[in-house]
């Protein structure tokens, strides 16, 4: 056969999509923010990478992270025992905790202090007692909350915790808030849900203790496990950030970024799950510094925001997840309107004098015994 | 219910997405902080925006994927044991890497009429033997992969003469008109550093040459072995940009076909230093093969750059079959990339690319004239050296091999790779980037 002549080929290119989307108009960096928090994502903030630390002993848990910084981590999960659980460091003290953070670049470095039981205060109150002991002030220190919605919080404790914080630690970055998944994945949206209701109860208790919607919202961050294939989990987390936008628009912020969810993954020690936390646009996960230098170095998949978005099947599966997570919350809201309408909101919470934290943080400097601050601020309430 | 979204927030354009981040930059220099420049000439841009959407204008569409095991056949009984065990870890495709004639009695014990597809790749073409072959195995789904000009371009030889070569496929052809006789072997120049633009511009002037030989009625009984790098999606819009310019080029013929692909993770970016890493890479390089609509997808075969013993060499295999199948679902992910604005953009710009590299091929007298005056050879040797300095000057990075690097100072070599036999034309050799390193 003669050869053919291939000059005159040319690429038919078509502008027009067969599915649109409205979720597409939106860009990162803009709430609802689908698209990502940052207008750039991970070329100019990269994911962070967080290992846990939770050796039984503190001396050897201060081994532990000296040696993975050297390695380049600057995240760790300060894991403490609990009532419920004798896995974690144990800290009694702001003695044991000096043990813990000696020697340590506590500028350098930022803890998130995951407090297994109820909302910690005496726990974070030797924390920040001792690192100032070891010649830290107040804001030079980077840490975060882990607070898990199956333990209940008292009210106060909250605010009062965020009031501090705010206050006094410039570099508090945000209290995660996180809850059990089952492992099965059958209810996944009901269990984010579940999630994203009750941290709307504490911010209207926040609210209602005259802190405002833009000092409360960007302190609160979601906290949770990736479930299923990577498409449906890319989806599942562009869908949260757009409930979580539309939730506290609510409250009628003044700064966009208060609208902006920072979403953080515990399970992600896989590969498959550190991939689908980067698609996904998450803030950080629990992950080998090898995972993720390995997709930032080799894959050039962060080299542009939410990669996936216009898929047919990425934006089909964002639009179906957060309309159930967003009618799941409104039955949710619902309920518990009804609910507290009945009991007749009388029993407000009562006003303190002095904040709990402060107090807590005046007994640990004075080498009172985490047992015993437990006790003295029990007195209180 | 549609409205969750336009009841509260406004749309946006790209255009005020490039102003926040240039906003944001403070005076740093966009291009330079924010795009970043492939060997394809291709720029990531930091954002991609429905509303300069563009994609090639195709109807191909592959739903599902194969999963395959890639088998030395060493001895026969061993070789039907790996694919009876890789079967039964989920595959359901097998490639057996064949270097000599073999008993296929012993070979297929136990593996015929099992929905099972095969795949060949043959270093040696002997028309009796391949005759008895397909006779045997008639009632199966099996692609040969014989490529001649493949074996060519690695080897610098034909088989035997280009006539006897041309003979042989002709036969096998005639007799055999439903069978998957032929190959296009693409993996030999992606292994020997040639870019995602040029991979497809060589492997449709590749194919050209068989459709301008025996006819266009072949088109849709050839398979497209492709190796998969690194660049996530990039491979994904190479796959699919193949696809569509396969068709542009039939039409010429007034045919159209569905490119049947079989995919592989590259060798290139494959190091001696760490199996898990390397593992990773792998599974990452398959998920962008079946992405990108490959119909079959193959894990690396590890045996052949490690010396694993066989209990290590199966739990490799079952590790990467299951994570592929079971958490991958590599099966049927096919459709994600679908109208993903910067996989569809990147597929655009690559077919562009690619088209006129084609283009300039045909124009000159086709591939097999421009191998025979070394023209492929150099340009993917240019493609290979721009890596392999990329490399050594840490633009492009082997995260397990950084350590490694510190305490070695070589010098990328600039010398042709040769040979150690008499060629008739100079033979693409394949390459990993990191062989100087692990001497």
């Amino acid at each position: 056969m003669r050869r053919k002549d291939f000059s005159d080929l040319k690429i038919d290119i078509q502008t027009e999509k067969k599915q649109s989307f409205e979720y597409e108009q939106s860009i990162a960096g803009n709430a609802p923010f689908l698209r990502g928090i940052y207008t750039s994502m991970f070329i100019q903030k990269p994911l962070k990478c967080k290992m846990v630390i939770d050796h039984n002993s503190p001396l050897k848990s201060n081994e532990i992270i000296k040696i993975n910084l050297k390695k380049g981590y600057q995240d760790f999960i300060l894991k403490f025992t609990s009532k419920n659980s004798s896995n974690g460091i144990k800290v009694n003290s702001v003695d044991d905790m000096c043990i813990l953070l000696n020697d340590l670049p506590l500028n350098n470095i930022s803890f998130t202090l995951n407090l297994d039981t109820t909302l910690n205060i005496p726990l974070i109150a030797i924390f920040l007692a001792t690192s100032e002991e070891l010649g830290f002030n107040n804001k030079q220190i980077n840490f975060s909350i882990q607070h898990c919605i199956k333990n209940s919080i008292k009210k106060n404790n909250l605010t009062d915790t965020l009031f501090y914080l705010n206050k006094h630690v410039s570099q508090f970055e945000t209290i995660l808030f996180s809850t059990t998944f089952s492992e099965k994945n059958i209810n996944f949206e009901n269990t984010l849900a579940k999630l994203i209701s009750n941290i709307s109860n504490y911010i209207e208790v926040c609210l209602s203790k005259g802190l405002k919607i833009d000092n409360i919202a960007p302190k609160f961050s979601l906290s949770i496990e990736l479930n299923g294939s990577p498409s449906n989990t890319i989806a599942q987390l562009r869908a949260l950030r757009i409930v979580w936008s539309k939730l506290i628009k609510q409250y009628s912020p003044k700064l966009e970024e208060s609208q902006a969810l920072k979403i953080h993954i515990t399970n992600s020690n896989s590969y498959l799950n550190t991939l689908s936390a980067v698609l996904g646009g998450a803030q950080s996960c629990i992950t080998s510094k090898e995972n993720f230098n390995l997709i930032e170095k080799e894959t050039f998949i962060t080299k542009t925001v939410d990669p996936f978005g216009g898929s047919n099947i990425i934006e089909e599966f964002t639009k179906k997840s957060a309309n159930k997570i967003w009618n799941l919350i409104t039955e949710i809201k619902n309920n518990n309107f009804k609910k507290e309408f009945n009991q007749n909101k009388t029993n407000k919470p009562k006003l303190r004098s002095k904040n709990i934290l402060e107090l807590s943080i005046d007994a640990a400097k004075k080498r009172i015994k985490l047992g015993e601050i437990f006790n003295i601020i029990e007195d209180i309430e | 219910m549609n409205n969750l979204y336009s009841e509260d927030f406004e749309p946006s354009s790209s255009a005020a997405w490039k102003q926040k981040i240039q906003f944001e930059l403070q005076g740093a220099d966009y291009n330079k902080t924010l795009l970043k420049q492939t060997l394809e000439g291709i720029s990531i841009k930091p954002f991609y925006h429905s509303d300069s959407f563009q994609k090639l204008n195709s109807t191909s569409k592959q739903n599902t994927a194969q999963l395959c095991e890639p088998i030395n056949i060493d001895s026969e009984i061993n070789a039907n044991k790996k694919a009876l065990f890789a079967i039964k870890n989920g595959a359901n495709a097998i490639k057996f890497n064949v270097k000599n004639s073999f008993n296929s009695t012993i070979l297929f014990d136990n593996l015929l009429n099992k929905n099972i597809t095969f795949h060949f790749n043959f270093h040696f073409l002997n028309e009796v033997f391949l005759t008895e072959l397909i006779q045997k195995l008639e009632n199966e789904v099996v692609f040969y992969n014989i490529d001649i000009i493949g074996n060519l371009a690695k080897t610098g030889n034909w088989h035997s003469t280009i006539s006897s070569d041309f003979n042989i496929i002709e036969n096998l052809l005639k007799r055999n008109a439903s069978t998957f006789i032929l190959g296009i072997n693409s993996n030999i120049y992606q292994n020997a550093g040639a870019n995602n633009v040029q991979q497809i511009a060589y492997t449709l002037a590749h194919v050209n040459e068989y459709l301008t030989k025996f006819g266009a009625n072949i088109a849709s009984k050839i398979q497209f072995n492709f190796s998969i790098g690194s660049n996530f999606f990039f491979e994904i819009a190479k796959i699919k940009a193949f696809r569509y310019l396969y068709n542009l080029i039939l039409q010429k013929y007034n045919i159209s076909a569905n490119a049947i692909i079989f995919c592989e993770p590259t060798k290139r970016n494959k190091t001696k230093i760490d199996l898990k890493t390397n593992i990773i890479r792998s599974t990452n390089e398959c998920l962008s093969a079946s992405i990108g609509g490959s119909n079959t997808v193959s894990t690396f075969l590890f045996d052949n750059l490690f010396t694993l013993n066989n209990t290590l060499s199966e739990k490799v295999s079952k590790n990467q079959l299951l994570i592929l199948k079971k958490k991958c679902n590599i099966e049927n992910i096919q459709n994600i990339a679908e109208e993903a604005s910067y996989i569809e953009s990147l597929s655009v710009q690559i077919a562009e690319k690619s088209l006129a590299i084609f283009k300039d091929i045909e124009k000159s007298g086709g591939f097999l004239s421009q191998l025979k005056n070394d023209t492929i050879q150099r340009k993917i040797n240019e493609n290979a050296q721009k890596e392999q300095t990329a490399f050594n000057n840490g633009t492009i990075v082997l995260t397990d091999i950084i350590n490694l690097k510190k305490h070695n100072t070589n010098k990328p070599s600039k010398n042709k790779l040769k040979a150690g036999y008499k060629t008739l034309i100079t033979p693409i050799i394949e390459k990993r980037l990191t062989e100087k390193l692990e001497h």
